[in-house]
């Protein structure tokens, strides 16, 4: 387990409206959706009934549909709303989906690993692309620090590093998000102001950053 | 003998379940006739390499080092027992009436544990989302009352008085209706579904599914197919059967955990689930340690 705190699961502008996607914070599976509401939440990524991976589901409104029984569970809340091979029967009671804490800030959907740690927003960017590194969150942050010439930690789980000189320069936050005791996922702020082409800056961003974890491969 | 020939990479965690003593004096498909006609088949039975081939009309089946295994031909199917004091194994006599058609329609490698591979076989309530508009369709999705039961001192289990809307319930099936089925689990690892034939429904098509326990979380699906079905092709029985469980494939894979908990508190079943809960109960009773989690 890492320090409790608040990770970036994914890119705010990934998870539009109706999208499920799956992430990984400190081996809790966790399936991130957005229903009509437009609220971001990240779920316990299982369904009660037989255990299927709710992220291979769909969204219905503000609900999310498990894709093996569709059974139904509302967003508000988590509870189960609808067993369908039971269409006139109540669902078993109590039965509810565990969610975590979520926010939205800086273009990116944030989850709590813990129960009511501080919040402290960056400094807003273009968002890049997550990349998955096969390392843990401690190992990873002192490669970073060791390989990437003039990065600074900020805080346990940030660094504040430049992509090169040819790729912009532009000063970049990156945000680490540990999955498992060797696994960590990169997401990256870029600081290039309001410019034309962002996506091209986030590629720029996401092929710097492909070009580390080779590195670090290489060197394993 | 058996044990050496268990793969083992470092200290193997599955190394008590590949010697469950309940699978070990089961016999097990390994390979269809259908393929064994192309050559010898490499595969791996409860984590153990096999070579299977048919010589002389003769099943044969030896271990890497060389030793032979006890084989059967059964049902268009080479089985293979490794323990010391084989079980009986179940037939199906529905197949030898005439004017039967009896198919391999495929074996497929799915990464779940046997037992979650059965289960979903026997189950009903997924027909309208996972096989829609073939095995079913909102708004048909209740599944009213069926009865089960445990026959033969325990080692049969049955659903008999299963019902359902099929909208394209088969190959040949032109328009829907409500199919009635009989499930019946003579084996921890086989299911057999009797259902009515959709143009002649007084008779019975038998769809059997055979699973090949290669490891406590990989398994391999052998499926047969008997049907009174004088239209289609054998490709066609074949092409439609593959793709019912190509549906099946992606949910059985994204099973948490793969392993079938047999704890009645590990997941919430509903009435529709009476039939799971049964072979839940029933696999606990015979003692599998196999692909499960003890309750």
């Amino acid at each position: 387990m890492t320090r409790a705190g608040w990770y970036p699961l994914a890119g705010a502008g990934d998870l539009a409206e109706g999208h499920i996607v799956d992430a990984v914070l400190d081996g809790r599976a966790l399936a991130v959706w957005r229903g009509a509401d437009r609220i971001a939440r990240a779920w316990e990524n299982r369904c009660p009934h037989r255990g299927v991976r709710l992220s291979i589901g769909s969204v219905v409104g503000d609900e999310l549909v498990c894709r093996y029984h569709g059974w139904r569970f509302a967003g508000a809340d988590g509870r189960c709303t609808r067993v369908p091979a039971h269409p006139n029967s109540a669902p078993p009671s109590g039965l509810r989906i565990q969610a975590r804490p979520v926010r939205e800030a800086a273009g990116i959907v944030w989850c709590d690993s813990g129960e009511g740690s501080e919040f402290v927003e960056p400094e807003p960017g273009i968002v890049a692309r997550p990349l998955m590194f096969a390392m843990g969150l401690v190992a990873l942050r002192g490669a970073m620090l060791g390989a990437l010439g003039g990065s600074s930690a900020i805080g346990e789980a940030w660094l504040r590093a430049s992509l090169p000189h040819e790729a912009g320069g532009w000063t970049v936050t990156l945000l680490l998000r540990p999955a498992g005791p060797h696994e960590c996922w990169v997401h990256g702020l870029v600081h290039a102001g309001a410019p034309a082409r962002p996506v091209a800056i986030a590629r720029a961003q996401t092929d710097w950053l492909a070009g580390v974890r080779r590195l670090f491969e290489n060197s394993l | 003998m058996l044990a050496s020939c268990i793969m083992t990479r470092g200290n193997d965690p599955f190394i008590d379940e590949q010697n469950d003593p309940v699978l070990l004096d089961q016999w097990h498909v390994v390979a269809s006739i259908a393929e064994l006609r192309r050559g010898p088949v490499r595969t791996i039975l409860l984590g153990r390499r096999l070579t299977v081939a048919i010589r002389q009309d003769q099943p044969v089946a030896h271990h890497a080092d060389g030793a032979a295994a006890a084989t059967m031909l059964h049902l268009e199917y080479v089985w293979v027992c490794l323990g010391q004091k084989p079980a009986r194994l179940f037939d199906i006599p529905e197949l030898a009436e005439p004017e039967r058609r009896v198919v391999h329609a495929g074996s497929f490698g799915v990464r779940t544990s046997p037992p979650r591979a059965i289960e979903n076989f026997l189950d009903l309530g997924h027909f309208p989302y996972v096989h829609k508009d073939f095995l079913g369709l909102e708004p048909h999705t209740e599944v009213p009352p069926y009865r089960v039961s445990t026959e033969q001192d325990g080692q049969e289990l049955f659903a008999r008085d299963c019902r359902f809307f099929q909208p394209r319930s088969a190959a040949n099936a032109s328009e829907g209706f409500i199919v009635e089925y009989v499930y019946r689990v003579p084996h921890p690892l086989c299911a057999v579904l009797y259902k009515l034939n959709p143009l002649d429904r007084d008779r019975q098509d038998v769809i059997a599914l055979f699973c090949q326990p290669v490891g406590p979380e990989q398994v391999r699906a052998h499926m047969l197919v008997s049907l009174l079905d004088d239209t289609s092709d054998d490709a066609e029985l074949i092409g439609f059967q593959q793709l019912i469980f190509a549906q099946d494939k992606p949910i059985l894979e994204n099973q948490v955990p793969l392993r079938l908990p047999l704890s009645p508190g590990a997941e919430v079943p509903v009435r529709a689930d009476a039939m799971s809960v049964a072979y839940r109960r029933y696999l606990a009773a015979l003692g599998l340690r196999h692909g499960v989690i003890a309750a």
